[in-house]
């Protein structure tokens, strides 16, 4: 690695500090808080309107098989995920505590996501 | 001998495009539940190792390649996983293209850049198909992520690209 390296590293890191930065601030002072989430098939089409304060575990088919929502102290993730990569299961409890990031499952073409005002 | 030429190369091209999808689909075989769908990206190394043996044009058809006959395997050809990374491969590939040509830098960072197109070719491809603007979000996770995976992945380019010979192969 050469001097160069360097600084194509630290250029990506301070894009990346200054990105996290304004994320945080935007969600957090700007957005509306939202109480109502929502699981939408193909980016359109609504299948379930939940609480996130009601604790549940919702379950639904996609386009390759079934998935469940968990739904836990004002926050939702998904597991037990009929699909072949299981990234959505990866995201996590969202809404996080400093970070808000819709949870998307591409084989099965369904978005969790809090619900738009 | 100008065909032989030909012949050997389009050989290689060849070649290189079914390691680059095989390594793609081993990957995303065994390489699952990683957090926020990170991925190393190996298969780009085969698209760092074409660039410094032949051309971009080689690179190109291999990345093209790759997608098309790799999601064709998967039976994923163009549904939403198709568009998706062809996102990511048609950013990265065009940004490995400048990147070289422009800046001129080593290959670990043509390799982090290449890793931080992919990323933010397959996140756009995803909030337009999604309509999901807070995808974005992911966006500065994927950028740190992208310079271990990509310092890995251009590591082991150089360590093959040490090893091949262009003279010996294009004999």
């Amino acid at each position: 690695m050469k001097k160069k390296d360097i600084y194509v590293i630290g250029s990506i890191l301070s894009v990346a500090i200054i990105l996290f930065a304004g994320i945080w601030l935007y969600q957090n002072k700007f957005q509306k808080k939202t109480e109502m989430a929502q699981v939408l098939y193909s980016g359109t089409v609504v299948m379930l309107e939940f609480d996130i304060n009601e604790d549940a575990i919702y379950h639904l088919r996609g386009d390759v098989g079934h998935f469940d929502v968990e739904v836990k102290d004002g926050q939702f993730r998904m597991i037990n995920v009929d699909c072949p990569n299981h990234n959505c299961e990866g995201m996590g409890w969202q809404p996080d505590d400093n970070f808000y990031m819709p949870i998307i499952c591409i084989p099965n073409n369904v978005v969790v996501q809090l619900k738009e005002e | 001998m100008g065909s032989s030429k030909a012949t050997k190369k389009f050989v290689y091209v060849t070649l290189l495009s079914a390691m680059a999808i095989a390594i793609n689909m081993i990957e995303s075989a065994f390489v699952v539940g990683m957090p926020f769908g990170i991925r190393f990206g190996f298969a780009n190394i085969i698209a760092l190792i074409t660039i410094e043996l032949f051309s971009e044009k080689e690179m190109i058809t291999v990345n093209l390649m790759r997608v098309l006959i790799g999601n064709l395997m998967r039976g994923t050809i163009f549904g939403s996983t198709f568009w998706i990374s062809s996102g990511g491969v048609i950013l990265s590939t065009i940004v490995l293209i400048l990147v070289r040509k422009l800046l001129k830098l080593e290959i670990y960072s043509n390799s982090m850049l290449c890793a931080v197109a992919h990323s933010i070719g397959q996140v756009f491809v995803v909030m337009f198909i999604y309509k999901q603007t807070a995808m974005f979000t992911i966006v500065p996770i994927l950028l740190i992520s992208s310079i271990p995976t990509g310092i890995l992945t251009g590591w082991i380019a150089k360590e093959a690209l040490n090893r091949l010979d262009k003279e010996k192969l294009m004999r």
